[in-house]
């Protein structure tokens, strides 16, 4: 399972990916959709975990660049957002199973990336 | 109308609380992260595998850097907050301007842009109301970074003594113009601080100038 990790904080898609990468998961990440964009068009990836708010392109117009590169692509969110709005959409378009609020359980993480996938 | 008023005061201090919550997320993000890892490490090294010390120390030093980072937002919030403490008071505006620049940072970068100033001359005081014109300021720097044509660019603050006072210059990406403040509610604010705003059409930057009362 490959997984791409894209948020604006590097040192934090950096660090989860050394954490994922110890767990026996082949991990990459990128810090800005532009990136993720360039990554995903020269290697495949299962799962990408997006954050929704990043600078110039988020992670909900992300997911739809990178599903008509790689359709069968899976999705798992991340938000530091408590906002009604943000969760109503993340619910409304993706249920409920597909987002995680930072900070991140690595554990809940992978749980996660391995409920989308399956 | 007081009500409408208050809401949009409220809609104001909501955004800016909102924007600082959301950038402390984000260092309460890294530390856990951090944290995690040294943990995983140690596991790892419990089970007999050699750990290079190196890692452990730059994961602690991530650490220390957020906590900064974080601390430096907390007092941002802080004296923003104490703004409204009082309704007039005499301010150093490069201060209150920088302040509205450290708050308004994440809005800029969300859109691509990025805030910087021209070095100030130091302690322009002022007698003024110090929340309407942070609450102005925000707006300028609203204005002048929610257009596409702003993405990837940079708005520049310029403060300068004036004849009247004190000058506010933003400059847009690329010398762009950008909206006027026209509308009723930016008139109201515009005269709760003192100020004037003018347009100039052969750099493109918007001019703020605060007028010192005249007991001062």
């Amino acid at each position: 399972m490959r997984i791409l990790l894209v948020d604006d904080e590097e040192e934090l898609v950096e660090t989860i990916c050394e954490r994922l990468r110890l767990r026996g998961i082949e991990a990459e990440w990128a810090t800005s959709s532009e990136d993720a964009l360039k990554k995903t068009s020269a290697q495949q990836f299962d799962v990408a975990v997006l954050d929704i708010k990043m600078p110039r392109v988020g992670g909900l117009e992300l997911k739809k660049s990178l599903q008509m590169l790689w359709p069968d692509m899976k999705f798992v969110f991340l938000t530091g957002y408590g906002s009604e709005r943000d969760f109503k959409v993340i619910m409304e378009e993706f249920g409920q199973d597909n987002y995680l609020f930072k900070p991140v359980d690595i554990d809940e993480l992978i749980a996660k990336i391995t409920l989308v996938c399956s | 109308m007081a009500e409408l008023n208050d809401f949009q005061e409220l809609g104001f201090f909501g955004k800016v609380t909102a924007s600082c919550s959301h950038e402390l997320k984000n260092v309460l993000a890294v530390v856990n992260e951090n944290a995690g890892l040294i943990e995983d490490l140690l596991e790892l090294a419990a089970k007999g595998r050699t750990i290079d010390p190196a890692r452990l120390m730059t994961a602690a030093q991530a650490v220390k850097t957020q906590i900064l980072r974080g601390d430096a937002i907390i007092k941002n919030l802080n004296r923003f907050a104490h703004c409204a403490d009082e309704a007039r008071a005499d301010i150093a505006v490069d201060q209150a301007v920088e302040l509205t620049m450290c708050i308004a940072a994440r809005m800029a970068a969300m859109r691509g842009v990025v805030l910087t100033m021209t070095p100030p001359v130091k302690n322009l005081t002022l007698r003024t109301s110090p929340f309407a014109l942070q609450q102005l300021m925000w707006r300028c720097i609203d204005k002048a970074t929610a257009s596409d044509e702003s993405r990837g660019g940079a708005v520049n603050i310029a403060i300068e003594p004036a004849p009247e006072g004190v000058r506010i210059r933003i400059k847009g990406p690329a010398g762009k113009g950008f909206e006027p403040l026209t509308s009723r509610n930016d008139q109201k604010l515009l005269n709760l601080v003192g100020a004037e705003a003018t347009a100039d059409p052969a750099t493109g930057e918007m001019i703020i100038t605060l007028t010192r009362p005249a007991a001062q």
